[in-house]
């Protein structure tokens, strides 16, 4: 017999983790991003023209990685009592 | 490698954790950080870096949920190149075993040199070559002796050169630890233009080169469902958040000119805020992850040419296993050899460089094995397919797209290495393929899997 409150208990742990990680990726990446792009945004006039691309694929890098974590989470959420991950 | 062949992992206990996972993957991949990247800054800038970075990332973001879905899957020991042999053909996996092993093998020397180099600096009196062959023989000779203990090792290792990273950054931002200089940034912004920027592609990957091997302690995991994509994609957002730190805090305490050309940057940041202990911490660190990356590459490579000799694409003899240590012994002392020819070079970015083309072709090889997977497996099934990625096969093609972009970036300043790097795997591929047909292939999917038949033969 499965004990729920446990599996429930360790899946909002493992859940912890990846919206720990993210709150960190996306504090990092967008404070790294924006220093340098202010500080060269008038000193390198190019800058403003690259500009989109950079910004593209910043939000590619942070969009792919949330959804990837988000589908990380539905597969342990659905697989849990399958495969009992917290035994 | 295999798993129904492998007599080294025949009976493995199955034990890993997620965290496991990610101390695999994180532990040869960290050093990415502590050198290497910079050669973006000689090319490109600070911009050209920044778009590496970005670049860069979101494909090996790409790369990792790949990895993540064939790892969970297949949940063999031998990652790319299982992948290669079971979706795509014989060719194509002996292509990938290759390439994983020439990866590793010259990630081996490039780290060796690093760490010889620091120690050139502290006692000048010591030549780097010596010391250079010293390291690789000492590796090999830990290796050969068996790894589970080193491998323990690396993981303290890693761990104590990530928190370094994070610390030094904290500080930085929080005006503790040196100033950080804008003008450097605006002075070495772009040295090479638009194109710089571009060509800054080329050493983008080496921030997170490696990742995929996180998934090929698939076969040794408790429930390899849950524990590759989850160490799997926090091993990747660690190294984002790493590269991200590290970008930020060089650009701001070295100029552009010297951090392009620097051996190992994280710690001449460290050095030019004279704060004693940051200097330490970053100099253990960059010791500290070129030995766990070194010692774990040289595991990873000995495993992939232990898995083609084993599979009759080279001789049988590379295939022993040491009858009182259980490692792949012979395969693990031919990567000393291939491993001082790289070092004899002397030149860390004409090493890192084919390690870099290798790597490539794994990452079109991995998202292409991903596409045939799901053509030959279309339907999701726990047994088959318990995690299944997102965007797929969408994200396959564009990471296909981005690994040939950025190789075809090489063709500034390397084109010489790019045109022999390619040429070498497409006589290997050849030579592999015309090797394999006198060999009968017996595969049961039923057998060896526990899989139905794929979707084509039913």
């Amino acid at each position: 017999m499965v004990n729920k409150t446990k599996y429930h208990n360790d899946l909002k742990k493992d859940a912890g983790i990846i919206v720990l990680v993210l709150g960190l990726l996306f504090f990092s990446e967008t404070f790294v991003f924006y220093r340098i792009m202010s500080t060269l945004w008038d000193a390198v006039p190019e800058v403003r023209i690259i500009f989109p691309v950079y910004l593209l694929f910043l939000m590619l890098l942070l969009g792919i990685e949330t959804i990837g974590c988000i589908t990380v989470y539905k597969s342990i959420k659905e697989h849990m009592y399958d495969f009992k991950y917290y035994e | 490698m295999s798993g129904n062949t492998n007599s080294e992992h025949a009976g493995v206990v199955k034990t890993l954790r997620p965290y496991h996972v990610w101390a695999l993957g994180v532990g040869i991949v960290l050093v990415g950080e502590y050198m290497g990247w910079n050669f973006t800054v000689a090319k490109g800038g600070i911009l050209g870096s920044l778009f590496a970075l970005l670049v860069a990332g979101t494909m090996f973001v790409m790369v990792s949920l790949c990895a993540s879905e064939l790892g969970s899957s297949t949940k063999l020991a031998g990652g790319p190149y299982d992948w290669a042999r079971l979706f795509v053909g014989p060719g194509a996996a002996a292509l990938v075993g290759l390439a994983v092993y020439m990866e590793f093998i010259a990630l081996e020397s490039a780290d060796a040199i690093v760490v010889a180099s620091i120690t050139s600096s502290i006692f000048p009196e010591i030549q780097t070559f010596p010391v250079t062959l010293l390291i690789i023989a000492f590796l090999t000779f830990m290796n050969y002796r068996g790894v589970v203990a080193a491998l323990n090792l690396n993981f303290a290792l890693t761990f104590t050169a990530l928190i370094a990273i994070i610390v030094f950054f904290f500080a930085n931002i929080t005006g503790f630890a040196g100033t950080w200089h804008p003008e450097y940034l605006i002075s070495g912004a772009m040295p090479n233009g638009f194109i710089g920027i571009f060509a800054a592609l080329q050493f983008g990957p080496w921030f997170y080169l490696g990742i995929e091997g996180a998934a090929m302690c698939a076969e040794e995991c408790k429930h390899p469902t849950r524990a590759v994509p989850l160490g799997q994609q926090a091993g990747m957002i660690t190294l984002l958040l790493g590269s991200g730190m590290t970008l930020y805090i060089c650009s701001g305490l070295i100029p552009a000119a010297e951090l392009g050309t620097s051996v190992y940057p994280l710690f001449e940041a460290a050095t030019s805020t004279g704060s004693t202990f940051l200097i330490a911490a970053l100099g253990i660190g960059t010791l500290f992850t070129c030995l766990a990356s070194a010692n774990g590459t040289v595991c990873d490579a000995s495993r992939s040419w232990f898995a083609l000799s084993r599979d009759k694409f080279l001789t049988n003899w590379f295939a022993d296993v040491h009858p009182r240590y259980s490692t792949p012994y012979r395969a693990v002392i031919f990567t000393m050899p291939i491993a001082i020819a790289f070092a004899f070079s002397g030149f860390l970015d004409q090493v890192i460089t084919f390690s870099i083309i290798s790597g490539l072709i794994c990452y079109v090889m991995i998202p292409f094995s991903l596409i045939r997977f799901r053509k030959l497996f279309p339907e999701h099934s726990q047994k088959v397919r318990p995690f299944v990625g997102p965007l797929q096969p969408t994200l396959a093609y564009i990471t296909i797209f981005l690994a040939i972009v950025i190789m075809s970036t090489l063709n500034w300043g390397y084109g010489f290495n790019l045109i022999f790097g390619l040429l070498f795997y497409v006589i290997a591929y050849f030579y592999f393929s015309w090797r394999y047909k006198s060999i009968e292939i017996n595969h049961d999917w039923g057998e060896d899997l526990g899989w139905p038949e794929p979707s084509h033969r039913r």
